[in-house]
């Protein structure tokens, strides 16, 4: 039943999207609005099909059905309801079906909103673009990723489960949906771009027409970024959020494009520039999305050999080049009408901080991705196996994130154009002097080293910067002044500031050893006092829970453990933090000794102000929920300077009649 | 019949706009500056808008004479729309044409040295960002990820070494010692940063002296010398950290065995608990054993 059900989800979907992009495609060469217009009943269908697909998923490994191979694979009669719901995404094929369901919704809420403009040629080859990766991740579902592959299962059997680690913690069942609501809402705006490529509408139209998709991907994106970084915190036990490993800077390299892309989009829209930037940057983040769906799920992180064994690997990196290629050659054909007759008129501008913002961003973005294929370019030419490790990021991205946030301060002040000296003091000295206390009060408080104290220092200039912004607005507007792109992106930038602050914090000053305690022995470490009090067994279905009871500064106990799951033998530790504004303890078990004395090894991680990078997280996506929704338009007849004094004007002094 | 009578609006304006700038003709020309044109004269979409308008007429020609030739149109309907389309697909295309040439004439020309300036300094960051990506870069440990790395503890830093050690061994074998001094300086460098975080680790100062052993039995005879002078530093407080620490008794002992100093090695050797170390080391501590009885240096 499941197994049919599946296999009929993406069929459907591939069947649909197949004729859709077909029926579309003619539609539009052969301008008949009419087919065009069919595309909503397409990707009503496309969005079926994927729903099938998951409903079906889902349903066998809540019923536990193992005659599909993925649920005999990566299902379990132990695994508790929550992880079991998440198993979909826990597990190459199942994460595709996800993708897929999560384009097909993208797709029909882009329907949706264009409902009256379906035969308008720029959202009909949008969709078309749609349509053709829909193609794709629906063919991956019925070829090199199958999900719904059966198998027969012995009596009695029963599957190992998720990879311990995923059935963990809550946070599995949420960064994974964020992460791909934001990898697959980049469809929409490189949809659009392409379609404005093709259509040869390269103007400011179709930035207007997405800019808020761009937004919402960006805002799906950053949540699924910092949720994976807590959840890799409070699970994984290492006392970091953060390692710089593949799949980290998988998800950020597309981000930071897409930063980058949500700035500059900004002077095209004022000053008609950056048209090929912009175009680019969309495509980039689209394209990157792909190439770390490829560098996470195609075995190439095992080995650079491994991908040509694994259809999935050669797809994605064909859709990749596909990608490139598509965007390099109608950029190239369009290239005449891309090019922008307006320069920047002053680097001193709203537009020159945009430009040096978006170098920066590329550059960062670079970085990442150099470092995160070098060791694959090393292994592919001499079969040498070379790791680039933390320092190389460390020092590559440090000055650019200082720089960024020098920018992110002085940005929101500057006019367009250009921007006097003395308009810029009167602007900035406020931010400045906020900068300044920040400085001086770390460094009372004990912080030290040039990197972090500076970062301190420009965290104020910038958070002051910000602040100012939204103050203003308030006073015009009320309540209203925290809503729309404008203000919604200054809460956004409070948020990136708190979060820069927190990182250079945490990074900077983090202390971490190990000890070996016996029951009722005290340790001291980084002003603070353990006490081991013993050790706690619970048995639970799917796992036995052995955990270390650990007094903090007499709070708790704190209970890091070591899981021994039921299946595969494997034991996992889960950390236990105690999280306070300033600091976090994080504990974990290293080791349980046997015997009288029962002796246990923990780690002990002490990093500075932590919470603040969650924190930071929710103030940025707050900042993005408010900068999607509609802001205060301009009247056309507002007046833009302030207002003439009320007062009629005195007579000059000893002026005669 | 696809066009409509009441369409061509966007045309016509545009060549009513051309129209105007030729009768201006003859005044000294402007320069050109497009913050003074209406935005939307330079705006892409509105050109692309032009030319499908453009594009529709010229179809709606093609169909028109498809429908003559059908019989389906009279002769004056048929000269009148012609006439009509023709006009009003001239009127496009002039519209085009002059907007073309209205952003072509307003765009800046390409500064070249400007651009090889911009294709230099990308050629240099890029180039720049792969050396130091290239100086980052270390030998992979079985079990390390490709890029970055989670902060370990004790024990998997220790296993990380005990690999880089082996692929180490291996490279040695394969007669390639400076990628072996690589490594084993890779593993070397892996115990300190185990040391850091557990001090009083004996599985990492014993074995991070035996590597300083197996340098210096690779190396010049003054630098190996001083290697081992380290590698004994490390097996000594080992030892004095965990007396019952065989591994560290066992390496000591060969040390000494090596310097001559036959009686601490056997007192080492006296110490060791046979039952508490692997079978490929008693064989070594039965060598070693010999060796000592006998007064024999490696």
């Amino acid at each position: 039943m499941n197994l049919a059900l599946g296999r009929a989800g993406v069929t459907l979907g591939l069947a649909a999207a197949i004729l859709g992009a077909v029926t579309v495609g003619y539609g539009l060469i052969r301008h008949r609005p009419e087919l065009v217009r069919l595309s909503r009943w397409y990707a009503a269908l496309v969005f079926f099909g994927g729903l099938l697909a998951a409903f079906a998923m889902e349903r066998a490994l809540i019923t536990r059905d193992f005659t599909l191979q993925y649920v005999a694979d990566n299902g379990s009669t132990k695994t508790p309801a929550l992880y079991n719901f998440a198993t979909l995404w826990g597990a190459l094929e199942g994460s595709i079906i996800l993708w897929a369901l999560i384009l097909g919704g993208y797709l029909v809420a882009v329907v949706l909103k264009f409902r009256k403009r379906l035969a308008d040629p720029l959202v009909g080859w949008a969709l078309f673009t749609m349509l053709v990766v829909c193609i794709f991740f629906f063919w991956l579902l019925v070829g090199p990723a199958n999900p719904f592959k059966s198998f027969s299962p012995p009596v009695g059997f029963d599957g190992p489960g998720p990879n311990p680690l995923l059935q963990n913690h809550p946070l599995m069942a949420f960064h994974p949906p964020m992460l791909y609501l934001g990898y697959v809402g980049f469809t929409v705006p490189f949809a659009f771009a392409i379609a404005a490529l093709v259509t040869g509408r390269v103007g400011e139209g179709w930035l207007l027409a997405t800019r808020r998709w761009t937004l919402i991907a960006w805002g799906f994106l950053t949540a699924g970024i910092i949720l994976g970084s807590w959840w890799s915190y409070e699970v994984l036990g290492w006392g970091g959020y953060w390692a710089w490993d593949p799949v980290e800077n998988a998800s950020l390299m597309p981000w930071l494009t897409g930063t980058a892309y949500l700035h500059s989009v900004l002077v095209q829209e004022r000053r008609g520039m950056l048209r090929v930037w912009n175009i680019s940057l969309l495509c980039a983040t689209f394209a990157l999305t792909i190439l770390g769906t490829f560098i996470t799920r195609s075995g190439v992180l095992e080995s650079v050999h491994a991908f040509t064994t694994s259809g999935i690997g050669v797809s994605l990196i064909i859709f990749f080049a596909l990608i490139v290629l598509t965007t390099v050659v109608l950029i190239g054909l369009r290239g005449d009408r891309l090019r922008s007759p307006g320069r920047i008129d002053s680097p001193l501008s709203r537009e020159g901080a945009f430009l040096a913002n978006n170098v920066l961003f590329a550059a960062f973005a670079f970085v990442i991705l150099l470092g995160t294929i070098f060791p694959l370019i090393v292994e592919a030419i001499n079969d040498d196996r070379v790791s680039v490790g933390v320092p190389y990021f460390n020092r590559m991205t440090m000055p650019i994130g200082l720089t960024l946030l020098f920018l992110m301060a002085i940005a929101p002040v500057l006019p367009w154009r250009k921007a006097s000296g003395e308009l810029l003091r009167h602007r900035l000295l406020w931010p400045a002097w906020i900068g300044v206390a920040s400085m001086v009060f770390a460094v009372v408080v004990g912080a030290r080293g040039f990197a972090p104290v500076v970062a301190f220092g420009l965290g104020g200039f910038a958070a002051g910067s910000a602040g100012r912004q939204l103050v203003l607005a308030t006073r015009r507007q009320g309540w209203r002044g925290l809503v729309g792109r404008a203000n919604g992106g200054m809460i956004v930038h409070l948020g990136v500031v708190i979060i820069a602050v927190a990182f250079a914090a945490s990074s900077s000053y983090v202390r971490q050893a190990e000890f070996t305690l016996t029951q009722g022995q005290s340790a001291e470490f980084a002003g603070h006092t353990l006490v081991y009090e013993g050790q706690n067994v619970k048995i639970e279905e799917a796992k036995i829970v052995n955990q270390v009871l650990i007094r903090i500064d007499g709070t708790g106990p704190w209970a890091p453990s070591l899981n021994k799951f039921a299946n595969g033998n494997q034991t996992i530790g889960t950390p236990s933090v105690r999280s306070t504004v300033t600091d976090d303890v994080a504990l974990s078990v290293i080791a349980i000794k046997d015997g009288e004395n029962g002796s246990v090894t923990v780690r002990v991680t002490v990093q500075p102000l932590i919470i603040w990078l969650w924190i930071g997280g929710g103030v940025m996506a707050l900042g993005t929920l408010l900068a999607v929704f509609p802001g205060r338009r301009r009247n056309p007849i507002d007046a833009v300077s302030a207002p003439l004094s009320v007062e009629p004007p005195k007579e000059p002094t000893g002026a005669t009649a | 019949m696809t066009a409509s009578t009441g369409g061509g609006t966007a045309a016509r304006r545009a060549a009513r706009q051309a129209a105007t700038a030729k009768s201006a003709k003859g005044k000294p020309a402007a320069t050109p500056n497009p913050s003074s044109r209406g935005r939307r004269d330079l705006d892409p979409d509105a050109l692309a808008a032009l030319e499908e308008e453009r594009d529709f007429l010229l179809r709606s020609l093609q169909d028109l004479e498809r429908e003559y030739a059908a019989g389906d149109v009279d002769q004056s309907d048929y000269e009148e729309l012609k006439d009509d389309y023709t006009a009003r697909a001239a009127a496009a295309i002039r519209a085009v044409d002059d907007r073309s040439a209205a952003v072509k004439s307003l765009r800046p020309q390409r500064n070249w040295k400007r651009t090889a300036l911009g294709l230099v300094l990308v050629g240099v960051v890029a180039v720049g960002a792969g050396w130091i990506v290239f100086r980052n870069a270390g030998t992979r440990a079985p079990g390390q990820g490709l890029t970055g790395d989670a902060r370990q503890d004790s024990s998997n830093l220790i296993l990380q070494a005990q690999g880089l050690t082996g692929q180490a061994q291996a490279s040695l074998q394969a007669g390639d010692s400076a990628k072996a001094l690589k490594q084993f300086e890779s593993a070397v460098q892996t115990y300190d940063e185990a040391l850091e975080i557990s001090p009083e680790n004996v599985q990492a100062m014993t074995y991070r002296g035996w590597v300083l052993h197996t340098i210096a039995l690779n190396s010049e005879a003054s630098v190996a010398a001083q290697l081992d002078a380290q590698a004994r530093q490390y097996l000594d407080e080992a030892i004095a950290t965990d007396p019952t620490f065989s591994d560290a008794r066992v390496f000591r002992a060969i040390l000494e065995r090596n310097a001559g100093e036959f009686a601490a090695a056997q007192a080492d050797l006296d110490a060791i608990d046979m039952n508490a170390i692997p079978v490929y080391m008693t064989q070594m501590v039965n060598a070693v054993k010999e060796d000592v009885a006998a007064g024999r240096r490696d």
